[in-house]
C-alpha cells in the first residue's frame, strides 16, 4: 500500500497541482473515525495567505478537523493585532509575522521599527488571547541574509528580528496558550526554499513559497488537533539502525554505532536524545522490533546509550509481524491506534504496517536516520511546544507503574481481593483554579471513558465555572503502586433538585479499578446533602465509549425506553427512586476522600 | 510545438480547476471560466511555471490577456 499524499513526506509540486481536487473532496479524507471536530481560527497578518489557506483547510480535514477560517486585512500582523475585535468562539488565531513588517517601506528614509514597539503589540495580543482562553500560533521571523527592500538596512533588520524571536521565545514558556511555529527552524530542515520568491512577494504578496505554505498548514493543522483531542499520544520506534547503527543480534555492543565519535553515531545520539525529551514531555515510547529481547535489551548498555530500556512502557521485541506487535503496544497502552507515530529505517516494515493498520502515522522517508530526525521534527507529531500538566509527567511513570500492578493481578487470583490489596484512594471535590487546564485537556483528549464527546473551548469552560447552577468536580487517583493524577472529570447541571450529568470523563489508565464507581458515589452523595433528589444523563454512543452504556445501569440509572431501539441514538437514563439506598448499593474497592 | 503547449496548458487548468471539461484554444480569457478569478491567476502562473521550468517576470504576469499570448510566451521562453 502506497503511503498518502498528504503524509510525509511531501511532494510539493504534485499537491500544490492538487489543490482543488483536495479542497472540494476534503470531506473523505479524515483519518480518524467519528464525526470531525469543529473550529474557527483567525489569520493576522501574512499579506496574500490564500495559498496556505486553501492547505490548512485540507491538512485540518485530513487530521479530522472541521475549519472556519477567517482571514486578515492586508498588513503587518501586529499592527493588525489591535483590530481583532471579537474572540468569541475562536478557537486559535493564527498570527503570521514577516521580517517585512519591520520596515516603513515608500518613503525617502527607509526606516527599521522598533524591536519595543512589536513588542508590546504582541504582548497585548498574547494577554487578551490569554483572558479569552483562546490559543495562538504564531510564526517567528526569518531572518532576511540579503536582498531588499531595506535600503540597506539588512543588519538592523536582521537584528530586529532575531530580538522579536528571541522575545516569542520567551514568551512561549510562560503562556501555556502559545504557539511558535517556528519558520527557521523549519527552512533549515527542508531542503526547498520555504520563503517566496522577490517575485511572488512583489506580484502576488506572498510571504511563503509554495512548499513553505504547505510544511507551515500542516503545522497549524497539526497544533489544531492536538488541541481538539486527535494528537498523538506513543511513539513505536525500531531497534537496529533506528536507534543505533548496525544489527545488534550480529554487532554485538561493541560494535553498533552511536556516540560522537562517527557521523552517523551522532545522528543516533540526537535521535535518542529527542525521544528522551517526548518522554519528558508524556510522550509513551514503545519497542516493536525484530530480535530477541535478551539480546536487545544489552544494546541499552552501550556507554553512549542515551535511552534506558526502561525509558519505554512497552517492548516488543520478537519475530511477529510488526503490526500485530503494535496493535498489542495499542491495546497495553489502552490508547487508539490512530494516536501512534511509528519510526523504522525499513521500508518494507513501514509498508506493512501501513497496509494492516492505516491510521497509524508513519514518515516514509527513506532509510537513513537524519531523514527519520527531520521528519518528527517537521511534523512534531506530539506538539512539543505545547505545556505540559502534571499528569502528563506522571504518565510514563504511571505506565511503569502498571507492570507492578500486572504482577500483583498474576499473584492474586481473586479480582476483588486484587482491587482490594491495590489500595485505590479517590479524592473527588470541585477543581482548584491551578487544575482547571487540566480538567480541559481530560476533557478534550478523552475518547473511551467519554459520556457524550462534547468538547469545550476555554470560553465554555470559563463560563462552567461562573455558573451557578453548574459545578464540576474532578476525581484524582492514586493507589499503592503510584499516582494517577487529575483522572476524571464530571459536569454537573442543577435544576431544583434534580441533577444532570452534562458530561462525564475518566482517563483510560485508570479503568476497571472501580474507580468511576466510587467517584460517581462521592458525588452523588455530596449533591443529597445539598439537597438533590434525582439524576439523569444523556449518553450518545461514539466509536469508542460503549463501557459506559453498561456503567450507568452498573451505577443504578435506568434507560428512559423510547420505541427507536437505535443503540446508534442518544440514550437517556434516569436515577429518580431510592436514590440513597441505590447509592450505599454501588460496590467499590476504592477509599473514597472528599 | 504551440499545439502541445496547448494541450499542456489543457492538462494545467483541467487539474487545477479539477474539471475535466475545460478545452482551452487561444482566445479563451479568464472571463470564460467560472472560477478563473485573481487567486486562480496566481495558482495558475505558479503551476505553469514549474511545469514548463521557467519564470515569468512580473511585467510579462500583467500582460498576459488570454491564452494565445500565454503559449506564445512559453513558446519563446522554452
Amino acid at each position: 500500500m502506497d503511503k498518502h499524499p498528504l503524509d510525509y513526506p511531501w511532494d510539493f509540486e504534485d499537491l500544490f497541482m492538487q489543490t482543488r481536487r483536495f479542497l472540494k473532496r476534503r470531506e473523505e479524507l479524515c483519518q480518524h473515525s467519528g464525526t470531525p471536530q469543529q473550529a474557527r481560527v483567525q489569520i493576522i497578518g501574512g499579506y496574500t495567505t490564500d495559498i496556505l489557506e486553501n492547505w490548512i483547510h485540507i491538512f485540518a480535514a485530513y487530521y479530522g478537523v472541521e475549519l472556519t477560517l477567517d482571514t486578515s486585512d492586508w498588513g503587518a500582523a501586529f499592527s493588525l493585532a489591535g483590530n481583532v475585535n471579537s474572540l468569541d468562539q475562536v478557537d486559535m488565531i493564527l498570527c503570521l509575522n514577516d521580517h517585512r513588517d519591520l520596515i516603513i517601506a515608500g518613503k525617502r528614509n527607509h526606516s527599521v521599527i522598533g524591536s519595543d514597539l512589536v513588542m508590546s503589540q504582541i504582548s497585548d495580543l498574547i494577554t487578551r488571547c490569554g483572558d479569552h482562553g483562546v490559543a495562538i500560533s504564531m510564526t517567528d521571523f526569518c531572518i532576511p541574509q540579503a536582498g531588499p527592500p531595506s535600503g540597506g538596512q539588512q543588519a538592523s533588520i536582521a537584528q530586529v528580528a532575531s530580538d522579536l524571536n528571541m522575545f516569542l521565545q520567551q514568551q512561549a514558556q510562560k503562556h501555556p496558550l502559545l504557539n511558535v511555529l517556528s519558520l527557521n527552524q523549519f527552512s533549515a530542515l527542508s531542503e526547498e526554499p520555504l520563503t517566496a520568491t522577490l517575485r511572488n512577494w512583489y506580484q502576488f504578496g506572498h510571504t511563503l513559497s509554495v512548499a513553505g505554505s504547505i510544511v507551515m498548514a500542516q503545522a497549524v493543522a497539526r497544533h489544531l488537533a492536538f488541541l481538539k483531542g486527535l494528537g498523538k499520544k506513543a511513539l513505536v520506534v525500531d531497534l537496529d539502525n533506528t536507534l543505533w547503527g548496525g544489527v545488534i543480534g550480529d554487532d554485538g555492543v561493541e560494535g553498533i554505532e552511536l556516540g560522537q565519535e562517527t557521523p552517523r553515531g551522532r545522528i543516533f545520539s540526537d535521535i535518542q536524545s529527542h525521544l528522551l525529551r517526548l518522554k519528558e514531555r508524556g510522550v509513551l515510547l514503545a519497542i516493536a522490533s525484530k530480535n530477541n529481547e535478551d539480546i536487545a535489551r544489552e544494546a541499552f548498555d552501550h556507554p553512549s546509550s542515551i535511552l534506558k530500556w526502561s525509558d519505554f512502557s512497552v517492548h516488543k521485541a520478537n519475530w511477529e509481524p510488526k503490526s500485530s506487535n503494535i496493535k498489542d503496544i495499542a491495546n497495553h497502552l489502552n490508547i487508539g491506534l490512530d494516536s501512534l507515530v511509528f519510526i523504522d529505517d525499513n521500508p518494507a516494515e513501514r509498508a506493512e504496517v501501513r497496509t494492516h493498520l492505516p491510521m497509524v502515522t508513519i514518515p516514509d522517508c527513506g532509510e537513513n536516520p537524519e531523514d527519520q530526525l527531520a521528519a518528527l521534527l517537521m511534523l512534531d507529531p506530539f506538539s512539543q511546544n505545547t505545556p505540559l500538566t502534571k499528569e502528563d509527567l506522571l504518565r510514563n511513570n504511571s505506565f511503569q507503574d502498571n507492570s507492578k500492578r500486572e504482577q500483583l493481578m498474576k499473584d492474586t487470583a481473586d479480582p476483588t481481593l486484587f482491587l482490594k490489596k491495590i489500595g485505590t484512594t479517590v479524592h473527588v471535590s470541585p477543581p482548584e483554579s491551578h487544575e482547571y487546564a487540566r480538567c480541559l485537556q481530560l476533557t478534550n483528549k478523552t475518547n473511551q471513558f467519554n459520556l457524550t464527546g462534547h468538547r469545550l473551548t476555554q470560553q465554555e469552560f470559563n463560563q462552567i465555572i461562573a455558573d451557578p447552577l453548574q459545578d464540576i468536580f474532578v476525581a484524582r487517583i492514586s493507589d499503592t503502586f503510584g499516582d494517577y493524577g487529575l483522572t476524571g472529570v464530571m459536569y454537573i447541571q442543577r435544576k431544583g433538585s434534580h441533577a444532570h450529568i452534562n458530561n462525564w470523563l475518566m482517563s483510560c489508565r485508570v479503568f476497571s479499578k472501580t474507580a468511576e464507581h466510587a467517584m460517581f458515589k462521592a458525588v452523588a452523595t455530596f449533591l443529597q446533602d445539598k439537597g438533590i433528589t434525582s439524576f439523569s444523563a444523556e449518553f450518545i454512543p461514539l466509536a469508542k465509549n460503549r463501557k459506559f452504556m453498561y456503567l450507568l445501569s452498573d451505577l443504578g440509572f435506568s434507560q428512559i425506553e423510547d420505541d427507536k431501539n437505535n443503540t446508534d441514538e442518544p440514550m437517556a437514563f434516569e436515577l429518580e427512586h431510592h436514590v440513597s439506598q441505590t447509592l450505599s448499593a454501588i460496590t467499590h474497592y476504592c477509599e473514597i476522600i472528599v | 510545438m504551440t499545439a502541445s503547449i496547448l494541450e499542456n496548458l489543457n492538462d494545467i487548468f483541467q487539474n487545477y480547476f479539477d474539471d475535466e471539461d475545460i478545452q482551452l484554444n487561444s482566445t479563451t480569457t479568464a472571463a470564460d471560466i467560472d472560477d478563473w478569478d485573481s487567486l486562480a491567476q496566481v495558482g495558475l502562473v505558479i503551476s505553469i511555471e514549474k511545469k514548463f521550468g521557467l519564470k515569468f517576470t512580473s511585467a510579462e504576469i500583467e500582460q498576459l490577456s488570454n491564452i494565445g499570448e500565454m503559449v506564445d510566451l512559453i513558446n519563446e521562453k522554452s
